[in-house]
């Protein structure tokens, strides 16, 4: 049974509404209650082109709660057809058509029929939550939108990350990716973000293979991508943050393409070198700031907990007190994300929690001597907790009322000096 | 006065439309002559379903737990509310600001065949047990109405469980209403039913129930009560920072106001009905006439007829030459509106003070108290288009691209990407109302409209996401 939640860190599957506007000129066409379009938006960014008010809704009724929504349904489709202008049209449903039983996929077929992009996800919120409705939509694409190629396009490399507008820095983390993937030699191809829309998408069977930078989420999309379109998958659990984990990152990657060794650690070379650069700059900045205690706690989805920990631990030298994974990651992947906690260098290994209950962490954290102000990582909520603390505080996961993002980022080398002046912005404002 | 209990749904009430567009003189007549349609849209966009209006209309009370009977998505809007509470904590003075108590039951696929009683009941337990709050609210959804959850006896029987707390059954199901507002009806249904009980009290002079929603800035309170002030008046203000005590409170008033059109306006009647307590239900006061006509409303009321009077002509000599030099910088100019019933219509009554003129104007709902309005608009700027509509940006940009107003009001997101310089009357955190809240949001909305230097950069840069064609179709081509 799925468990209730007190300050609740996602939303639901139709939350998935965020993947498809963060697919360049695609709009979810929500079959659903009046509410749910504005009940999932956030304050962090539209798709700029689509924005929540725009997308096109049935906004179920009493009526069609009896009768059914169909009718109304087909109209939607057919008039969004006539009057967004955009490449891809994703049908998502709502709690209301999937317990009264409107057969959605009846509708959306007939526009497939005749040549229409419309194709048509599953997404009711008591089905899941967002990460599994990323996941929905993103197997709705691969069933309903793509064929196996016998082409391949070579060094052409697909990488998927975790979930957009979930994720506040999705878009920069996404292109710094993209970046670093090039920089070896290869060409990669994602569906999100800027002049990222159905081109791309088109492009997917044509890939060598897939790379999945992220703990858990898409590992049933790659794996569905292997079945049906023959390609093969890189899974990486850690998103690389600083130059110890991109620097792993990058060899892996290579190791797996076939990429000569000696561009990789060219390329590795050059970035650590001018990392390393700025880091001594501010040695004494890491050095002598006495006012943070060693010892941290993130609380975020699984991959911002996991790769921010790796981070602070092997490249800056403090120490993990209990992490927190609030993501409600599925039963069957935890243990080997906790493999990675464990797999800290000099044998440091973080205690991590998959803990949904925001009241529970909060407990934790007040009674855990960090030594010092903790520094905490989290959502919107752990201001409140922190605050009471004297801790450090940065807003990194969802909810997010703290922070500005427009493409801003923490993966790589250069995702990892941002991080580090972000959390020394704030140790440095406290002047006692 | 026997009439039906009123069900908290907006549409139940006769001659109430949501979809309709027209000539605003056409409107006027046609109301008249009760030949309004109840259509539908066959094409519309997403909308604000009641369920919002009834949590963000109670989430700062104090020593509350809010349970969101629900699957998870349904408290996703609530970090706006999160950031308004701990915002208005900040305003108040409060050091220590906290976060509101938010528990969701989740719904999930079992509780969709085999029903959620029990989700419901740990998580009302789970509330006693963490925050022992002296109020429960438990916000029904789209989903838990459907698969038939009776949250009413689940909640009679935690309420014999658990003493301490008061336990609130809200019915606010996404799809019985396209009317938001009707969410602010379903909460005061409930807190008049469990709290308050129909229990009369002794009256106590000069108080008085100031009803203010969500979006109402602390400034905005406090020019509220420094007018009511002046003319006696202790202020009851709720729901909004208020808590336990204060709603108790409510039945001891000698008379009762709201800040908004469609705030508290049904539950006033009930209030006149089950506790005779008087009301004003005028405007909101937005903008010189319409501050003077709220002002008047409730002094009315309380027989203080002869003291507002003096206070209005102070009021006016000290603020009408400091709006004449707004006017100055505004004349001429002319205006599209959008937005909720109170604002829009405050809004266009705001723009007259300032001289400019009215092309257009959308708002959710028409209804009696919207026609008396539309009758006074009417007299002042000549006629302008109507757009009866829950946002609908598709409509508006088609409007907007017709008309090309020289000013647009409301939630600029896609005006601003034609060019047009946009401005609000909507702001939660400063002042809009009352006399010098007038001066504070004229100066600004001038400042704002006299640079559209964003706007006109943006419109060089992006499109809209709608086919040419459909700005050469009418606008109303999908209200059938």
């Amino acid at each position: 049974m799925a468990k209730l939640l007190d300050k609740q860190r996602y939303k639901c599957a139709l939350g998935a509404m965020q993947t498809v506007q963060a697919i360049d000129r695609a709009i979810p066409i929500l079959h659903s209650g009046p509410g749910c379009a504005q009940k999932l938006s956030d304050s962090i960014g539209s798709s700029g082109y689509f924005s929540p008010n725009i997308f096109p809704c049935t906004s179920i009724n009493e009526k069609d709660v009896v009768f059914g929504g169909v009718k109304k349904l087909d109209t939607t489709i057919e008039n969004a057809l006539k009057v967004i202008d955009a490449d891809l049209f994703v049908v998502l449903t709502g709690c209301i058509p999937e317990i009264v039983g409107d057969d959605t996929g009846e509708v959306v077929s007939r526009y497939q029929e005749d040549g229409k992009p419309v194709v048509y996800a599953s997404t009711a919120g008591f089905k899941g939550n967002n990460y599994k409705g990323h996941e929905q939509v993103i197997d709705a694409i691969i069933d309903q939108f793509l064929e196996k190629s016998e082409e391949k396009e070579k060094g052409l490399v697909n990488i998927w990350a975790d979930v957009p507008y979930q994720d506040l820095f999705w878009l920069g983390n996404i292109k710094e990716l993209e970046k670093l993937i090039a920089e070896i030699g290869l060409t990669p191809n994602t569906i999100f973000g800027y002049k990222n829309g159905i081109d791309n998408i088109r492009k997917i069977p044509k890939a060598e293979f897939n790379l999945l930078v992220s703990p858990w989420v898409s590992l049933t999309n790659v794996k569905k991508m292997e079945r049906k379109l023959g390609i093969p998958y890189l899974h990486y659990p850690t998103l690389p943050i600083g130059a110890y984990e991109t620097s792993k990152f990058l060899r892996t990657v290579g190791e797996f393409a076939g990429v000569d060794k000696d561009k990789v650690e060219a390329v590795i070379n050059e970035h650590e070198n001018y990392y390393y650069y700025l880091i001594e700059r501010y040695a004494d900045l890491f050095l002598e700031t006495r006012v943070m205690a060693k010892q941290f706690s993130v609380v975020a989805d699984a991959q911002y907990a996991l790769g921010i920990t790796k981070f602070l631990v092997n490249d800056l030298g403090l120490f993990p007190a209990k992490q927190f994974v609030v993501d409600d990651t599925p039963k069957q992947y935890r243990d080997k994300i906790k493999e990675e906690f464990e797999n800290l260098n000099y044998g440091i290994k973080a205690e991590v929690s998959f803990e949904t209950d925001g009241y529970k962490i909060h407990n934790e954290i007040r009674e855990h001597d960090y030594h010092g102000y903790p520094l905490i990582l989290g959502s919107y909520y752990e201001k409140e907790v922190t605050g009471e603390l004297d801790g450090h505080y940065l807003n990194i996961s969802w909810p997010v009322q703290d922070k500005v993002v427009l493409d801003d980022f923490y993966v790589g080398y250069t995702g990892g000096i941002r991080l580090i002046e972000d959390i020394y912005s704030v140790a440095v404002q406290r002047f006692n | 006065m026997a009439e039906k209990k009123y069900s908290g749904v907006r549409e139940s009430k006769p001659g109430r439309v949501n979809d309709l567009g027209d000539n605003s003189k056409t409107i006027e007549e046609d109301f008249k002559k009760g030949c309004l349609k109840r259509a539908d849209r066959s094409f519309a966009q997403g909308l604000q379903c009641q369920q919002i209006n009834s949590m963000a209309a109670l989430m700062s009370l104090e020593d509350a737990v809010f349970v969101s009977h629900s699957p998870q998505g349904c408290v996703g809007c609530t970090i706006m509310a999160v950031d308004m509470y701990r915002v208005g904590q900040a305003h108040r003075g409060i050091k220590n600001i906290k976060n509101p108590r938010i528990i969701v039951t989740n719904l999930d696929q079992k509780s969709v065949v085999f029903g959620g009683e029990q989700k419901l009941k740990q998580s009302v337990k789970k509330a006693v047990d963490r925050y022992n709050p002296k109020l429960i609210f438990i916000y029904a959804s789209c989903a838990s109405g459907i698969i038939g959850d009776d949250i009413d006896a689940i909640a009679g029987e935690l309420q014999e469980e658990y003493e301490d707390a008061i336990i609130v059954p809200i019915h606010c199901e996404g799809f019985k209403s396209k009317i938001c507002a009707s969410g602010f009806d379903a909460a005061f249904l409930s807190i008049n039913k469990y709290i308050l009980k129909g229990e009369k009290q002794p009256k106590e002079k000069g108080l008085v129930n100031l009803f203010a929603p969500t979006t109402v800035s602390y400034a905005d309170q406090l020019e509220m009560e420094r007018m009511l002030e002046l003319i006696g008046v202790r202020v009851n203000y709720i729901p909004f920072y208020s808590s336990l005590e204060k709603i108790r409170q409510i039945p001891r008033a000698e008379a009762s106001t709201s800040i908004c059109k469609v705030f508290a306006d049904e539950f006033m009647k009930t209030l006149w009905e089950d506790y005779e307590i008087p009301y004003s239900h005028t405007v909101m006061p937005i903008g010189i006439r319409n501050t003077d006509k709220w002002y008047r409303g409730i002094a009315k009321v309380l027989g203080k007829e002869k003291e507002v009077e003096e206070i209005i002509a102070k009021e006016h000599e000290r603020i009408e030459p400091l709006v004449k030099k707004i006017r100055d910088r505004l004349e001429g100019k002319r205006v599209f509106i959008c937005g909720g019933t109170g604002r829009s219509f405050a809004a266009a009554a705001l723009i007259d003070d300032f001289g400019m003129k009215l092309v257009g104007l959308e708002t959710p709902t028409y209804d009696d108290d919207a026609q008396v309005d539309i009758e006074y608009l009417n007299g002042i700027h000549k006629d302008f288009v109507v757009d009866v509509a829950n946002m609908q940006p598709f409509e508006q940009v088609n409007l907007v691209n017709k008309l090309k107003p020289d000013a647009f009001i409301g939630i600029p997101e896609w005006t601003a990407r034609f060019g047009i310089p946009t401005t609000h009357v909507l702001d939660g955190k400063r002042p809009t109302m009352g006399y010098d809240g007038l001066l504070y949001l004229g100066n600004k909305i001038a400042d704002q409209l006299e640079n559209p230097g964003f706007n006109k950069k943006l419109s060089k840069h992006v499109k809209l996401p709608y086919k040419e064609s459909w700005y050469e179709e009418d606008a109303f081509k999908y209200i059938v």
